[in-house]
């Protein structure tokens, strides 16, 4: 009788010790997902014309000098326009002689500021280095700023 | 007989310690300093507590829907989905919440934030909470594992700030509003857990930008509570960068301008169950629709630190007790007329409102 105990009590334990080392190895914490981490919020914003352009400009490739990188920007910018049959962010452009001789006339700080990547990392710097509006009307007319 | 007893116990003593983690576990069952409590899922979120001396805070952070591409673009190091991110204290009333967007995650929150706003904590020990606050951010930030930068980011950005009670502008502030306080026999309300001062910091940045033009403004607002002592902040990031983050320059403040009974900081279209919410109609660039953009949200949060609750008079030109439209002049005393709105089709659309509000 006492034998059988013996035995008993142990299977009991081993399979208490079992199911403690099962439980703790399947333990992962349960989490109850609200919202799914890979939808898109507001993904209207991503359809829109604006969003088209800007995303063009800051995905256009890099160009020799931060001159070069604007212009890529820039013909980015119209080749979605076009595509997409809507207006340019910019009004008028010069032909590319014209835009980079205007572009490389600038002071070095303004010329990074030309490329959209740059301009975007450095906005405090970019805004000191704004050039005169005659020094960008040589290059290109932007629409203006929305109300 | 006895034999059997004392198998069972120990079987289900086996079973028992296998039972669910307590999300806030008591002090006595942390160690001192940093303790990740839960960092298995970074698509999910994030448990922490922090024990200093005889006091603990915990972390709580949550990760909500993916940004947009053109805010994810413009801002690569922010983290790509919106974050909300919390500081629990040792009695479980919340005192500082970063929303990401115009709704907690975990719904849970704003009822809790709600009982935290009704059971103001001694001033000393909210000063306190937000000391080790700070140290936890920061030793949070430290040990973070691998993919969970984002996490990292938003208490990087805590980390970097001062605690309100070594804040000059908010002691300065605090001693303002102590000016004002009335002598006891007028203060009827005080002791009831409902007496507040609220004040909304309103911050922006240009949004939308290429070469020197810009499409637009981002805002965010910070909204404060103060009892004795700054005991809730509210951080509403309005879908984007939050107040305080690099980029983002403080610009004004509105207050309650008065003592507040029971205040709610709640949702629009909301009876005023939640706390700190934005506009509830879905969020889009082109406002217009039935749906609001980040300026909105601003304009509401502002507007309901100066009113102090939902409802209101000011900014309720809708009539109707919960309906935010605001029509007024535009910011820097331009002139231009600004129309914000949570449901910008059903209020005579919006417009201007890529513009920062005012703060009234």
């Amino acid at each position: 009788m006492r034998k059988k105990l013996v035995v008993l009590a142990t299977v009991a334990v081993l399979v208490a010790v079992a199911f403690f080392v099962w439980s703790r190895r399947e333990r992962k914490p349960k989490h109850v997902r609200r919202v799914d981490p890979g939808e898109v919020h507001a993904s209207q914003i991503d359809r829109t014309d604006t969003n088209a352009s800007l995303l063009a400009m800051l995905n256009a490739p890099d160009g020799a000098t931060p001159c070069e990188t604007a212009w890529n920007a820039i013909s980015a910018e119209q080749a979605a326009a076009r595509l997409r049959k809507t207006k340019s962010l910019f009004v008028w452009v010069a032909p590319k002689p014209e835009f980079l001789a205007g572009c490389q006339a600038l002071e070095p700080d303004a010329q990074k500021c030309m490329a959209p990547r740059y301009r975007r990392d450095h906005d405090e710097e970019c805004r000191k280095a704004r050039p005169g509006p005659d020094a960008l009307k040589k290059m290109l007319v932007a629409t203006p700023e929305p109300d | 007989m006895r034999n059997i007893q004392i198998l069972a116990v120990a079987f289900l003593g086996a079973i028992g310690c296998a039972s669910e983690p307590n999300p806030r576990p008591p002090i006595d069952e942390l160690n001192a300093g940093i303790n990740m409590l839960d960092v298995s899922d970074p698509t999910w979120g994030a448990t922490a507590a922090y024990v200093k001396g005889d006091h603990v805070v915990y972390m709580e952070l949550r990760v909500g829907a993916l940004k947009p591409e053109a805010y994810r673009a413009e801002a690569p190091d922010e983290p790509t989905n919106e974050m909300d991110f919390r500081f629990v204290d040792e009695m479980g009333g919340t005192f500082y919440v970063q929303r990401g967007g115009d709704e907690y995650i975990e719904p849970t929150w704003a009822a809790e934030i709600n009982t935290s706003l009704a059971n103001p904590r001694p001033a000393a020990d909210r000063d306190r909470d937000f000391l080790i606050a700070r140290e936890a951010a920061a030793a949070f930030s430290a040990v973070a594992p691998k993919g969970f930068e984002a996490f990292r980011f938003s208490a990087d950005k805590f980390a970097e700030r001062l605690p309100p009670s070594q804040d000059p502008e908010m002691i300065a502030r605090a001693a303002n509003i102590e000016a004002s306080r009335p002598t006891d026999s007028e203060y009827a309300t005080w002791g009831a857990g409902g007496s507040w001062w609220l004040e909304g910091d309103l911050y922006d940045k240009k949004t939308g930008c290429y070469l020197w033009t810009c499409w637009g403004r981002h805002s965010s607002v910070a909204m404060f509570a103060y009892s004795t002592s700054w005991s809730l902040v509210i951080t509403g990031c309005n879908h984007g960068s939050c107040a305080g983050w690099s980029g983002m320059t403080y610009r004004c403040y509105s207050t309650s301008g008065r003592w507040v009974s029971n205040p709610t900081l709640s949702g629009e279209g909301n009876t005023g169950t939640s706390v700190g919410n934005g506009c509830l109609t879905p969020y889009d660039w082109d406002s217009g629709g039935y749906d609001h953009l980040c300026n909105d949200d601003s304009a509401y949060e502002l507007w309901q630190v100066k009113n102090g609750n939902s409802g209101g008079w000011t900014y309720n030109t809708a009539g109707n007790g919960w309906t935010f439209v605001y029509t007024g002049s535009g910011t820097g005393g331009d002139g231009s007329w600004v129309h914000y709105a949570c449901n910008c089709q059903n209020n005579s659309s919006c417009n201007n409102d890529w513009s920062r509000p005012i703060c009234p």
